[in-house]
């Protein structure tokens, strides 16, 4: 057993974000704190294997994401699914158009707008299917690498490229919708 | 010439910095004349900007006073079956 000051200190520092990426998953306050715990644990338990390279905050979201994704797994979210080709014709004509303009959007401002369009931005999200969300909330919220996404998912980079520009198009027509300034 | 479609795909993939000049010179002149396509990658830029302040932006709700209390104490648990 480590000495658990080590993981009072990243309760501390991460708990917060770590918090915030699990309920961004699960949807769940209770079941994300329960992750929390869970993770900030284990990483007592891996604290020899960690590597002074990577980055506290990214090392301990991994471990998080392992949990996460076994479940997600048990829930056979990882399954493929048929290529749906069509989904982009929603958008685009045959010459490659907009079907429908994109009318201007304020962009939020101050805290309490932020607040307001991650509020919205978080709905959405969870509209998405499963792939779509995952590469979303990994290339877009936590900015990873896309080998890494394509390894987590395993997904092809035409496929991380296709999902990526499929989730952006849906999420942001949602966003859209639901955003109004006044 | 580029569609919209392509232009969508540059910048909703994240493609744009590692697009080639020629590449980039393009979507300029497209986004020029299309107002479509400059509302899109507005949008896309608010939208990448609040994703990112999902997890990382220290003003967001977290955990609650109580359930990182309840999480301290299992931390200094001496001996723990919980987590694997
Ligand atoms: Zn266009």
């Amino acid at each position: 057993m480590q000495d658990p000051h080590f993981a009072i200190d990243w309760l501390e520092q991460h708990g917060d974000a770590l918090y915030r990426y699990a309920l961004l998953q699960c949807r769940d306050k209770e079941q994300a704190a329960e992750l929390v715990q869970e993770t900030l644990l284990a990483g007592m338990e891996a604290y020899g294997r960690f590597k002074q390279t990577s980055q506290m905050r990214s090392w301990l979201i991994g471990i998080l994401k392992h949990k996460l994704f076994d479940h997600f797994r048990r829930q056979g979210k990882f399954a493929s699914l048929p290529e749906d080709d069509d989904e982009l014709a929603a958008f685009f004509d045959n010459s490659g158009h907009w079907q429908q303009s994109i009318a201007a959007m304020a962009s939020p401002e101050g805290d309490l707008q932020q607040r307001q369009f991650s509020a919205v931005l978080e709905t959405c999200l969870e509209k998405l299917p499963w792939k779509m969300r995952q590469v979303f909330i990994a290339s877009e919220v936590l900015a990873e690498e896309s080998e890494k996404i394509c390894q987590d998912l395993s997904i092809s980079t035409t496929n991380l490229w296709k999902l990526r520009q499929r989730s952006m198009l849906q999420l942001r027509a949602c966003i859209q919708k639901h955003w109004s300034r006044s | 010439m580029l569609s919209c479609k392509d232009v969508s795909a540059i910048v909703a993939s994240g493609e744009l910095q590692q697009a080639s000049t020629w590449r980039r010179i393009n979507i300029t002149f497209h986004l020029m004349m299309c107002q479509t396509c400059r509302h899109f990658v507005d949008q896309v830029r608010d939208i990448r900007q609040a994703s990112r302040r999902l997890v990382d932006d220290e003003k967001a709700p977290g955990l609650s006073k109580e359930a990182k209390q309840r999480i301290t104490e299992q931390l200094q648990k001496p001996t723990s079956n919980h987590g694997e």
